[in-house]
């Protein structure tokens, strides 16, 4: 078994030659923190489970590099979703403000991957949550006298939350910004029923195209720009207005001296073959 | 931009202290309290008293901040206490009413519970806040009241919530009649 000194260098990862084996380390992990629960060592069990939360971010990166390649946009949009949850849980046990354990790499490239892609619209549940207990102690949650373990705190190497017990589906709103990202919607096809994929991830593409490996450090930058009128062919003065603005042209970009849409600007810090230095426009 | 809004309200202490809902144990509790949480009315034609999901976790953290300074308390008995998740990315803190002399201090706790709420968002300009505060003075058995709503960036919240208290609970001072008695326009 490994010392906990030996998992915290192995989690010190930067290329894909430095990349530890995580099954064994989170084997090591779990007896490093049963060990640290029998005897009494809260504050060890704690430690022991930051280590696995950081093994979690780092193993669902990579995951997302490799779905992101093989063209799974959904199922790593899924992923990113993982890892933003997996750091809030981290964030407040662990300092995340240096790139230890790669760490604040990855954190930083979350909201940049999720602006890249094409959802806009998600399903959310409304929920009457009506009882709830405590996940540490299984003590029934009453608001003036609680168990006293507080959410989001570590206990016995264990987050805490609450799991609802009973509760009352109220409805289902059409949001654009959800708790739960993965409640992308999809349309159904009518003649088989089922839901398929028609979004345009093509800002996504350009970016695996140009994204070797998860090490690889780049920025995206959203701004607007002026795209020339003619690359929108014959627009009607009463038709919609191809900024997606959701006004008529005449009352919006027909007086300017382009259409203004959105500009996605990337900056590589590292070299990207010659042919692949182009901008790619996207409609 | 504001994020600001303010009106006359007379849902005060007594309002939610007289609730049919509530046991004259905790009515009596309520009346005594500096600061109580009170439930949203009517949700989605829902008759019965809700509470924003996470209302626990803010419920208990402004108590243990407010300990030996303030009495916090809630507006529902324990056994008719019930959450509505909406699973917005949007932070509902819910509804407070308090005495002038905490609204200061709870808006700092409440600010420091918003910043332990957005890890990873440090500079709070990707998460919305909506947080409704009652701020009720009184004096000689009068009291006047204003909500202070805010609707906005978790990072202009400190800031927003003091400027407004600043400039609105002074007001509700100088419409209160005296000790003296004089000037007896008040509602109550």
């Amino acid at each position: 078994m490994l010392t906990l000194e030996h998992i915290a260098d192995r989690l010190h990862v930067n290329d894909t030659s430095t990349l530890p084996e995580y099954d064994s380390i989170l084997r090591d992990l779990k007896e490093h923190k049963l060990s640290a629960v029998r005897e009494g060592n809260q504050a060890l069990a704690k430690q022991m489970w930051c280590f696995e939360q950081i093994v979690e971010v780092q193993v669902n990166f990579l995951a997302v590099h490799e779905l992101l390649r093989n063209g799974e946009y959904y199922e790593g949009w899924c992923k990113l979703e993982q890892i933003e949850l997996v750091l809030l849980r981290l964030y407040p046990h662990f300092n995340a403000t240096t790139d230890q354990y790669w760490i604040g790499f990855i954190a930083k490239k979350i909201p940049m991957l999720q602006s890249l892609f094409p959802y806009r619209m998600f399903t959310s549940p409304e929920i009457l949550e009506i009882e709830k207990k405590c996940n540490i102690c299984g003590e029934k949650i009453s608001i003036r006298n609680p168990c006293g373990h507080r959410v989001g705190e570590i206990y016995d190497g264990k987050y805490c939350c609450r799991i609802v017990t009973k509760c009352e589906f109220i409805a289902v709103a059409m949001v654009t910004d959800p708790v739960q990202k993965y409640s992308v919607v999809f349309p159904v096809d009518p003649k088989t029923g089922k839901s398929h994929d028609r979004y345009n991830y093509s800002t996504v593409e350009y970016l695996i195209k140009r994204w070797p490996t998860p090490f690889h450090d780049w920025t995206v930058e959203w701004t607007k720009a002026l795209h020339p009128k003619k690359l929108f062919g014959q627009i009607g003065r009463n038709d919609k207005c191809p900024c997606d603005s959701g006004v008529k042209y005449k009352k919006c970009c027909m007086h300017r001296e382009g259409i203004l849409r959105p500009h996605c600007q990337f900056t590589f810090n590292y070299s990207i073959p010659e042919e692949l230095q182009v901008i790619e426009l996207s409609y | 931009m504001s994020f600001i809004t303010t009106q006359a309200t007379d849902h005060g202490f007594d309002y939610w202290s007289s609730q049919p809902f509530l046991k004259d144990e905790t009515k009596r509790k309520l009346n005594e309290a500096d600061a109580i949480l009170v439930p949203q009315e009517g949700f989605r034609g829902n008759q019965e008293p809700t509470f924003p999901v996470c209302t626990e976790e803010i419920f208990q953290f402004v108590r243990e901040r407010l300990d030996g300074q303030a009495t916090v308390d809630i507006a529902i008995e324990d056994e008719d206490y019930k959450e509505v998740a909406l699973h917005s990315a949007l932070l509902i803190i819910g509804a407070f009413v308090v005495t002038s002399l905490v609204a200061p201090v709870l808006t700092d706790v409440v600010s420091e519970y918003i910043k332990r709420r957005i890890y990873g968002d440090a500079k709070g300009d990707r998460t919305n806040v909506r947080f409704s505060l009652t701020v009720e003075e009184r004096i000689a058995g009068s009291a006047r009241r204003i909500a202070i709503s805010y609707d906005g960036p978790a990072s202009e919240f400190h800031t927003s919530m003091k400027n407004a208290i600043a400039v609105e609970v002074p007001k509700l001072k100088q419409d209160l009649p005296k000790l003296d008695g004089t000037k007896p326009n008040a509602d109550s």
